[in-house]
């Protein structure tokens, strides 16, 4: 499987078509982490298709001794769903699925609850702390590579992981007490 | 479930993710797209300039305002005579 940096090359040199294995190869974890981020099945494709074109114009900028493609497009990624996010509000927002099994109705409904109210406080949390929660636990991305999409410290990252955690920790108590 | 297996639950839910079959081909279509239309712009004039860098296209610009001014030196010569 030939490696990114050597697609990119071949792309530079003239052999767009070599940047499709780009795509195919990145569109899901693009798609996915623009879906967390956005909180919106429905324009995460057509985002999706911006970053990828953006990515293609702008290659020409890309360094490898300085990150990887898969950071690098991440991202562009990241930065074109938070400006999605300002430009208009994304509706609906959507809950992400949940996993129910066959229990009794009330244990399902409670979780369903459940899942839908940490899903409204993840996207009322700081959008800085957000993200990065996302990333790590959804995304299941490293630190550094957090770091580096971020633009920000290792330690920054940590301790907005951590802040984002104690808040929903924090929430979790409250629904579990009745107080939300 | 406790809080812990309810956290992780909900942490750990998979998000289904279907991407459309024709998601890659419309990536590349507009992709081929964008280098025809650079490929056209690059043939004439106007497509040249526009791939200059700003800083020199300014230049150019400038550059092209004196020397169109120029031309009418009498002209301001007379008018801006004390």
């Amino acid at each position: 499987m030939p490696e990114d940096s050597d697609i990119v090359k071949h792309v530079l040199n003239g052999d767009i078509d070599s940047f499709r294995i780009l795509v195919e190869r990145y569109q899901r974890p693009v798609l996915s982490m623009i879906r967390r981020l956005i909180w919106n099945s429905h324009r995460c494709e057509e985002i999706g298709q911006d970053v990828f074109v953006a990515a293609f114009q702008k290659l020409s900028t890309f360094d490898p001794a300085r990150s990887r493609f898969s950071t690098w497009l991440f991202t562009i990624a990241r930065n074109m769903s938070i400006n999605a996010s300002k430009k208009k509000a994304l509706i609906p927002v959507e809950h992400l699925p949940e996993i129910l099994d066959s229990r009794n109705p009330s244990d399902e409904f409670s979780d369903k609850e459940f899942f839908a109210q940490m899903d409204q406080t993840l996207k009322a949390l700081p959008g800085k702390l957000q993200r990065a929660f996302i990333l790590a636990e959804f995304e299941q991305m490293s630190y550094e590579e957090i770091a580096r999409i971020e633009g920000t410290r290792l330690g920054t990252v940590k301790s907005r992981i951590n802040r984002a955690r104690l808040r929903l920790h924090a929430a979790m108590k409250d629904i579990e007490g009745g107080k939300v | 479930m406790n809080n812990d297996e309810k956290y992780h639950a909900w942490k750990d839910r998979p998000c289904p993710m279907d991407v459309s079959a024709d998601f890659s081909a419309d990536v590349m279509r507009r992709i081929y797209r964008q280098a025809e239309h650079r490929r056209i712009v690059r043939q004439n004039w106007f497509g040249f300039f526009e791939c200059l860098p700003p800083s020199v296209q300014f230049a150019l610009l400038a550059a092209a305002a004196i020397i169109g001014l120029g031309r009418f030196w009498l002209l301001f010569s007379i008018l801006l005579k004390p």
